[in-house]
């Protein structure tokens, strides 16, 4: 292969025509960096997001009124263990707490830490939490985001809550909830039911809502008849529609940076189809003394294409492997503020490196076609035009 | 094949090896376990959005989260703006 | 192939007949370049094409090179006729039997000498290791080896012109044109290019010189002298 004249030639004239090159190298890189990038990030976060998922209950009830959320009576958590197939009914009480003096909220989330598949869950998750020492005092767990944000504050043990009524609830900062779950757990407080109700001034028969697990998925059509027929004020939402909703999240985002990205493409294409085919340009006469040197049209044109494939070639594989040391490697700085927010809590969330090759495949065809048509066609129209007036 | 071009080959090579061996030895397993583990206790799998307090910070819980931009408040969200 | 009918020992290289060249034909600014030229060169022959600028030596050089069709009339190159060539063939043709030496020499200026000398042979199905032995033979004979490394832009016009006899010689063609070979070079350079012309001559190619250049007028190896006016031939006269 290093002894064939045409890639010598091929690759000789790639290098000492870098500066020809180099503009369109450039471009296609960064396009195809922030288009890669945006793409790795919303597949990332779909993958995260559908795991997690897995394990969430598969249905969760809450009281509507006049259209808005309203508070749940605990007594329907007995209405719904008495239908046939529920199974780990919870009752909890989530909101998020606003302090004040920053503009900050934390989501503060009460649960049954005595409920046997609450507590399997948290020793799981946690290794080492004393459910004695715990509840010994007012305690919570809190997200990475929460404790270095209260760090920073001087809440290094602990952190005061104002109630509805008043008055203040000092509560201990147990441990600190796994960084790995950054992307949910960040700006999230854990504490036992009471705590929360008590800062959330909640009645005592009231609760935020209720999940519970219908194992056989079969029957979930029936469950959620009966839910409606148990109570006429209820909004049932269902896993499988939030599985949806997180197949489809960032996807019209993703859509709507490709169509940005696609005027861009467009636009660079025109910049290159007219490049190439100035009248008067370096391009036309060295085609011109190509084909006068015995060159035929189709020589001419295979030059080109491999040129210009191996310039796509090379732009594609800088520009994917920048997005993914951007995304997976230094965690997408600036960009995850577009798909996370960045006007609460700071969030340093490690995206799992997910690739979907599907989607590459495509940028690389969508990028690499009209880029090759955007060259081929006027150097074949240099090239049909009579060598002698190419070359002038 | 001139030199420098087999010597930018190789790099792009090297480039990708590099990258599908991080890929590749990605440990996957402790973040999705600790966020199930998250979920699994909290019943939560949102993403920690980082909103403003007014804005929704859980999807799909409250009516109109616009899949387009989650941050976005609904409109029947409003009311906490005019209320105040 | 044709036998000579001038008593010139050995085989018709380039006959010419009846050819007509009109530049936008068929439109108000027709012009014709080339009225009825009839034309034979034997194989070996050194040929001069003289007369002044837009005479037409340089369209017909272009109509035997096969970079632009005549509008009318025969073109046969080595038994090839070549006068209505489809691209393709017209290439190959270009690339086996001519070797074309330009005015403005046509060299790529990216690339080095030898780079530019090699661009002929790069689709010939050779390897690059025949290539760069048949292109070393081709710039010693141009005498242009000493600067094989240099980049074309950096020569001086001379230097320019050699790497371009290098580049016309490395398929070693039959037949090599030259349009206005000295028109760039002073003198020193130019009488350079006469002597290789010779030595052209003397390993027996077919050479056709178009030019002004009255340098040319009365050399010994010259076989022929076509004196050109307004595209036609008025003047063809055999040395002695």
């Amino acid at each position: 292969m290093r002894n064939n004249a045409f890639l010598h030639f091929l690759t000789l004239l790639l290098f000492k025509q870098k500066s020809k090159h180099i503009g369109a190298v450039l471009i296609s890189v960064i396009i195809i960096f922030l288009l890669s990038a945006v793409l790795f990030l919303s597949s990332s976060l779909q993958y995260s997001l559908l795991s997690a998922l897995q394990k969430q209950g598969d249905f969760v009830v809450t009281r509507i009124q006049a259209g808005k959320p309203a508070n749940t009576p605990v007594a329907w958590v007995d209405q719904i263990l008495g239908i046939n197939g529920v199974t780990h009914v919870a009752p909890r009480i989530y909101g998020r707490y606003f302090f004040a003096p920053r503009e900050n909220a934390f989501l503060v989330v009460g649960i049954d830490f005595f409920d046997e598949q609450n507590n399997q869950a948290l020793q799981r998750l946690l290794k080492d939490v004393d459910l004695k020492r715990f509840f010994s005092k007012d305690s919570m767990l809190v997200g990475e985001g929460v404790r270095k944000f209260l760090e920073a504050h001087y809440f290094k043990n602990d952190f005061t809550f104002k109630t509805p009524k008043g008055t203040f609830k000092k509560v201990n900062i147990y441990q600190t909830l796994p960084k790995q779950a950054n992307l949910i757990d960040n700006d999230m407080i854990i504490m036992p039911i009471e705590l929360a109700r008590e800062i959330f001034g909640l009645g005592e028969g009231e609760v935020t809502d209720i999940t519970f697990n219908v194992p056989n998925d079969a029957e979930w059509d029936n469950i959620i008849t009966k839910l409606h027929l148990l109570f006429y004020d209820v909004r049932v939402i269902e896993k499988r529609e939030v599985k949806k909703a997180y197949e489809n999240l960032y996807n019209y985002k993703g859509g709507l940076f490709l169509i940005l990205y696609l005027v861009t493409i467009v636009t660079f294409m025109l910049i290159l189809y007219q490049r190439y085919s100035m009248v008067y340009s370096t391009e036309r006469k060295e085609i011109g003394i190509l084909r006068a040197v015995g060159w035929s049209i189709k020589d001419i044109l295979k030059l080109k294409f491999y040129e210009n494939l191996v310039i796509v070639i090379i732009s594609f594989i800088i520009g994917v492997v920048l997005a993914y040391l951007y995304v997976f490697v230094l965690n997408a700085p600036l960009l995850s503020h577009i798909f996370l927010g960045g006007s609460n809590l700071a969030n340093h969330v490690t995206f799992v490196p997910v690739v979907k090759f599907g989607i590459l495949g495509s940028i690389f065809l969508f990028y690499a076609v009209p880029f090759l048509a955007a060259v081929l066609i006027p150097a074949w129209k240099v090239a049909v035009t009579p060598p002698k007036e190419a070359m002038l | 094949m001139i030199k420098p071009f087999f010597v930018l080959v190789t790099i792009l090579f090297l480039l990708i090896g590099m990258v599908a061996g991080h890929y590749l030895q990605y440990d996957r397993k402790t973040p999705q376990e600790a966020l199930q583990g998250i979920s699994a206790v909290t019943n939560f799998s949102s993403p920690a959005l980082s909103v403003s307090y007014y804005e929704p910070r859980i999807l799909f819980y409250e009516t109109a989260s616009n899949p387009a931009y989650p941050q976005m408040q609904a409109l029947n969200r409003m009311d906490f703006v005019y209320e105040k | 192939m044709f036998l000579n009918t001038n008593g010139y020992k050995g085989w018709i290289m380039v006959v010419l007949k009846n050819i007509n060249k009109i530049y936008n034909e068929g439109t108000p600014q027709a012009f014709e370049a080339l009225k009825s030229i009839n034309l034979s060169v034997s194989h070996g022959e050194t040929v001069v094409l003289s007369g002044v600028s837009g005479s037409g030596k340089s369209t017909l050089l272009s109509l035997i090179a096969a970079l632009d069709k005549p509008s009318n009339g025969k073109i046969m190159v080595n038994g090839e006729l070549i006068s209505k060539l489809p691209d393709l063939h017209a290439s190959t043709y270009r690339a086996k039997t001519i070797g074309v030496i330009f005015q403005h020499f046509n060299l790529l200026e990216s690339l080095s000498v030898e780079e530019n000398v090699i661009v002929p042979l790069i689709n010939s199905g050779f390897d690059m290791q025949t290539i760069k032995v048949l292109a070393d033979k081709s710039m010693e004979l141009s005498a242009i080896s000493h600067k094989a490394s240099q980049e074309v832009k950096a020569l001086s016009g001379g230097e320019k012109q050699r790497c371009a006899i290098a580049r016309a010689l490395i398929h070693e063609p039959e037949l090599i044109l030259c349009d206005e070979p000295t028109a760039n070079l002073d003198r020193a350079n130019s009488l350079k290019f006469i002597e290789i012309l010779q030595s052209l001559h003397n390993m027996g190619k077919t050479v056709i010189v178009a030019t002004h250049d009255p340098l040319f007028e009365g050399l010994s190896f010259v076989r022929k002298v076509v004196h050109m006016e307004d595209g036609t031939i008025v003047e063809a006269k055999d040395s002695e």
